[in-house]
């Protein structure tokens, strides 16, 4: 028994609470200030209960997503099914559960790429400096030249109809912003002494990008990034509405809501729920990013 | 524009040498220059820094990298800004081990704790692992010493390192320098526009005006016998107190815009003993006996 406390208190021994002890009024402060804001609490409610319809969604679906039954059409909702049936016969709360996998991924992975494109190429432009920035930035104003939503209709157009496609047409549409943010962030950390002091303790340029400049500019990356999934989502779902991104019978929100375009005005259920699960998810990620803004803000912070 | 020109000085081992100026005289682009980190648009033109024998200037990148840190380190003069704000104190010293001395993290980490308790900062293992906000100024000044020190290099530039600082913790920092000089046995080029701090830290002094070196003495002598009037102007311009109450010196007019310097000897407008031919020619750093430089034409 005693050893089994000399184990406890090693593991949980004087290091470990130290480093408790100097977070807890950093997460305290982040904490309070969140409480202050039922905005954002609202937002990280909607974020936690798409994630977790992400992770859990297909496990509690009552129906198969794909299976027809044409005896089943057009039911109104009913504790049977929640959402009603659509054209089809196919449950709609279990397409719209299934359909929060595809929104995710196309939320996720085209911000993450444009975030890692942007950061080295903003990172490399704003450091470098000289030619190399002229070049970049040059090549980033360029595609910020177009009007996005156009373009990546455009490339998604052209590369053919499919959620893949749609993915990297926002990827193409996205990064120049990150370029340009990390750009201007690394351009004003770069100036300050923290980083002349580095250099003159014999760092090297690539320590510096990444130990010194960048960690310095995560935050307003950070806050960018989470307020795009947000428009991601509804990038995504407006080119599959349109016919650009994911193909019938994807159970892909956006898709759904162009299929039950026709049915909308005898058959209200089609459309709406789909359509209220876009707006919960791109809702959701915008009130979370507004609510980590103000955390993150550093002048809100040391009041 | 030449911010730096005509700057000629040598250092012994373990010798200290104050390098003083008003502002914009071009003491920080010396030592930047000799770091090689002169921020660009800005660049080295022409000259040499010979360090142990070596032109540094004419070195490849990637050597003068190793140099900085490790064979010279330089001390900034605002502590508030010169740490990195998001990693914790400890890790950033012990960055300069896991740089120059190749340690594993945790070795690194140790050697920073013992690091920060030697250059006097109380409770060493808790501090190490705060971030650079929750400490004092003299407390960040203390902890960049102790990375300049670090790997004990052969010289320490130290760019005005009390001049953001209390009065009361400028004599402590200046103390503590000079006792981990002792020990170590480093070099040092100290900054600064107070002629307070050289004279109790430095061995021998060096006057900056616009750009160049314009004398340059052990310190007893440069403050008895001062031979340049720039200099003179400088030493009457401190309030004594041991002297009688009357206004204090002021030296007229003001620091040339170097943009177009003024010909000949670029203090020549503000000078009472101006001669015709200190309009016309620039005069040379010369020795006038017992290792004392000065460059004015009226001591030839």
């Amino acid at each position: 028994m005693s050893q089994f406390k000399e184990k406890l208190g090693s593991y949980f021994g004087t290091r470990r609470l130290e480093r408790l002890a100097t977070l807890n009024p950093e997460t305290k402060l982040t904490l309070s200030l969140l409480r202050k804001s039922p905005l954002a609490i609202a937002g990280i409610s909607m974020v936690l209960l798409f994630v977790l319809i992400v992770i859990f969604g297909p496990y509690v679906t009552p129906y198969d997503p794909y299976k027809l039954d044409l005896s089943s059409r057009f039911l109104p909702p009913s504790p049977a099914h929640l959402f009603g049936t659509d054209g089809e016969g196919r449950d709609i709360f279990s397409r719209v559960l299934y359909g929060a996998r595809y929104s995710f991924a196309a939320g996720m992975v085209p911000v993450f790429s444009a975030v890692v494109m942007g950061v080295i190429l903003g990172a490399l432009a704003g450091f470098k400096g000289g030619k190399i920035e002229d070049l970049l930035m040059r090549i980033t104003d360029m595609f910020l030249a177009f009007p996005s939503t156009i373009l990546a209709m455009a490339i998604a157009a052209g590369l053919g109809p499919s959620l893949t496609n749609a993915m990297i047409a926002m990827v193409v549409v996205w990064w120049p912003s990150y370029a340009r943010l990390v750009r201007g962030n690394v351009l004003s950390v770069k100036e300050t002494e923290y980083i002349e002091a580095a250099r003159a303790t014999g760092e090297t340029d690539l320590n510096l990008i990444f130990r010194y400049v960048l960690p310095n500019v995560l935050s307003p990356i950070i806050v960018m990034a989470t307020l795009d999934i947000g428009g991601a989502i509804l990038t995504a779902a407006g080119l599959s509405f349109i016919g650009l991104g994911a193909q019938p019978p994807i159970p892909e929100w956006g898709a759904m809501v162009n299929a039950a375009r026709i049915y909308a005005l005898e058959y209200w259920w089609l459309p709406t729920f789909p359509g209220l699960a876009i707006l919960v998810a791109v809702l959701g990620f915008n009130l979370f990013g507004d609510g980590l803004r103000d955390v993150l803000d550093p002048r809100l912070r040391r009041v | 524009m030449r911010a730096v020109d005509g700057v000629f000085f040598n250092m012994k081992k373990g010798e200290s040498l104050g390098l003083v100026g008003e502002t914009g005289s071009g003491k920080s682009v010396t030592a930047l220059s000799i770091m090689r980190l002169i921020p660009p648009p800005g660049k080295i033109v022409g000259g040499e820094v010979l360090f142990q024998g070596e032109n540094l200037l004419e070195k490849p990148e990637e050597e003068m990298r190793k140099i900085r840190g490790k064979r010279i380190s330089m001390i900034f003069q605002d502590p508030m800004t010169s740490l990195n704000p998001v990693f914790r104190v400890g890790e950033q010293v012990a960055e300069v081990f896991i740089q120059h001395q190749e340690l594993d993290k945790k070795e690194a980490e140790e050697k920073s704790v013992d690091l920060l308790r030697s250059v006097g900062i109380p409770d060493p293992e808790r501090r190490a692992k705060q971030f650079p906000h929750q400490l004092s100024g003299g407390m960040r000044q203390r902890a960049m010493i102790a990375m300049a020190l670090a790997s004990r290099p052969d010289l320490l530039i130290a760019d005005e390192p009390t001049t953001a600082l209390d009065v009361t913790i400028q004599a402590q920092i200046l103390e503590l320098i000079k006792d981990l000089r002792r020990e170590v046995g480093t070099s040092m080029l100290l900054i600064t526009h107070n002629l307070g701090v050289v004279a109790e830290t430095c061995d021998r002094i060096a006057i900056m005006y616009a750009g160049s070196i314009i004398e340059l003495a052990r310190s007893a002598t440069l403050f008895k016998n001062p031979l340049h009037p720039y200099t003179r102007g400088l030493l009457d311009c401190i309030p004594r107190i041991d002297a009688p109450k009357k206004q204090l010196a002021v030296i007229p007019g003001l620091v040339p815009d170097l943009t177009q310097p003024p010909s000949g000897c670029k203090f020549h407008p503000r000078c009472e003993f101006r001669s015709a031919k200190c309009m016309t020619e620039k005069p040379e750093l010369l020795n006038v006996g017992n290792d004392h430089w000065v460059a004015c034409k009226r001591n030839v």
